[in-house]
């Protein structure tokens, strides 16, 4: 019992609005199997990440739906946000990116954001906002956790930073409200 | 509190009860985890396409190190329907059973460097509680056996509920106006579907469904303790998850969660429903008993 409740609070750090429990901020992965955090927060927008690759002097579009079809209910693996806020892992998606693309020099990931659009299946991307997450040369050896430009760096599976700070990403750390 | 008054107390919240709510657990758990196992079939591609291992998140280090074949894959996967087949055998087939499937089925999930999230922690513990509880043994119906995995399922569900649904409420006011709701019901991945989009469109459904969600969720711990509200939060609870399974794709929480409700139900409600159900299907008796 006394391990779940200092579980909740690890959540509510995460979630921003209080300070890790004293002691255990060290061990906080230790506290992720009774962290329950489910739906909680407002997720107005929809995420998607779009990847390039310069082949020749062009940025050619290359699906990453197309080339990384794996899924686990929530969507793809790359919409993870611990996936695509963590450097070191999108450092390893534009690696093998860059191998399945003959003649890349480079690639590029953009986070691309717009709004849920209430009452209509259709989601269309309207007025999307576009953040650049990494533009990395292929080949370049890359120094162990060098971050890719703008990559975010989170740690430890936590989904941002204060309240409000957090990326949208395309599902919370739990299954259902 | 002297050592008497905390020896009584202690006898009392321990004296045996009615056991029968096991007997319904395993064969309900036993047919969540076979609905969630055929749904992975899917998720074994996984495994064959090995470069998405680049994908892999969480504590999955192990899937980066040790890539699972296709083959490997699928005996694991089929070790699991095996394991489910013993849970509903039950007897002295049903913890190995269990036990079998609970490691096909991380296997799987790690082997394949998928994600674990809250349906799979809370798989864990339940696989625990069952492990305690005397959910393998026959003719539950007519036991009584001690309540010691019992609080151990009522402690994991009041803190599964209890913390989001105290989150919810203090810390999300997007909850009390049904926003939150209405967007998660147009979320790309986990729900979708006519009726859910139309939902989203409603602020005031969804202002209803958020309150009823944050009212059960937050006064689960208090009410599940209180015999004569306790089948009442259950039965919210049911609404609940088979909302939420109508409107969204969750994945196994729901089902999962629901299995042991026949626990979670005060024994000697309990043991009056089961022997009613059993007088008026008889059939159930069998894979019951």
């Amino acid at each position: 019992m006394a391990y779940l409740g200092v579980c909740y609070r690890s959540s509510l750090a995460y979630l921003g609005v209080a300070d890790m429990p004293a002691g255990v901020a060290g061990a906080s992965d230790l506290l992720w199997l009774g962290r329950w955090r489910m739906f909680t927060e407002l997720r107005a927008t929809h995420t998607d990440l779009d990847a390039e690759a310069l082949v020749g002097d062009r940025w050619e579009a290359r699906s990453l739906a197309a080339l990384y079809p794996s899924a686990w209910d929530e969507g793809p693996g790359y919409l993870r946000d611990d996936f695509y806020t963590r450097p070191e892992r999108l450092g390893r998606l534009a690696d093998d990116l860059c191998g399945r693309t003959p003649g890349a020099t480079r690639v590029r990931f953009t986070l691309v954001t717009w709004a849920r659009t209430r009452g209509q299946v259709d989601q269309p991307r309207t007025d999307a906002t576009r953040t650049e997450l990494a533009d990395t040369a292929c080949g370049a050896p890359r120094e162990a956790g060098e971050r890719p430009r703008g990559g975010g760096g989170g740690s430890g599976g936590r989904r941002g930073g204060r309240r409000g700070e957090a990326p949208a990403g395309p599902a919370p750390e739990g299954g259902a409200p | 509190m002297n050592v008497a008054t905390t020896d009584t107390t202690l006898e009392r919240a321990f004296t045996p009860t009615g056991a029968g709510g096991w007997a319904w657990a395993r064969v309900l758990f036993a047919l969540a985890a076979l609905a969630a196992h055929l749904d992975r079939v899917v998720s074994i591609r996984d495994a064959l396409v090995a470069p998405t291992m680049v994908l892999a998140s969480g504590p999955t280090v192990l899937a980066r190190e040790v890539l699972m074949s296709g083959a490997a894959a699928w005996a694991t996967w089929a070790l699991g329907l095996v394991g489910i087949a013993g849970m509903l055998a039950g007897s002295r087939f049903a913890r190995a059973g269990l036990l079998l499937w609970f490691v096909s089925h991380a296997g799987v999930l790690l082997g394949c460097g998928l994600n674990v999230r809250a349906p799979e922690r809370l798989i864990l513990f339940l696989v625990v509680a069952l492990l305690a509880s005397p959910f393998a043994e026959r003719g539950l119906d007519q036991k009584a056996r001690s309540p010691f995995a019992r609080w151990l399922l009522l402690i994991v569900y009041a803190s599964l509920y209890g913390s989001t649904g105290w989150m919810k409420l203090l810390e999300e006011p997007g909850w009390r106006s049904g926003e939150v709701l209405a967007y998660d019901l147009v979320d790309r991945w986990h729900a979708g579907g006519a009726l859910a989009a139309w939902l989203s469109g409603h602020p005031l459904l969804c202002a209803l469904l958020g309150w009823g969600t944050v009212a059960f969720e937050a006064t689960f711990p208090f009410l599940v303790l209180f015999p004569p509200a306790n089948p009442w939060v259950l039965l919210a609870g049911v609404a609940m998850h088979g909302t939420i399974g109508a409107l969204m794709d969750v994945g196994a929480l729901g089902t999962m969660a629901l299995a042991m409700y026949p626990v979670l139900l005060d024994p000697e409600r309990g043991r009056l429903l089961s022997a009613r159900l059993l007088a008026r299907f008889p059939w159930l008796a069998r894979m019951y008993r």
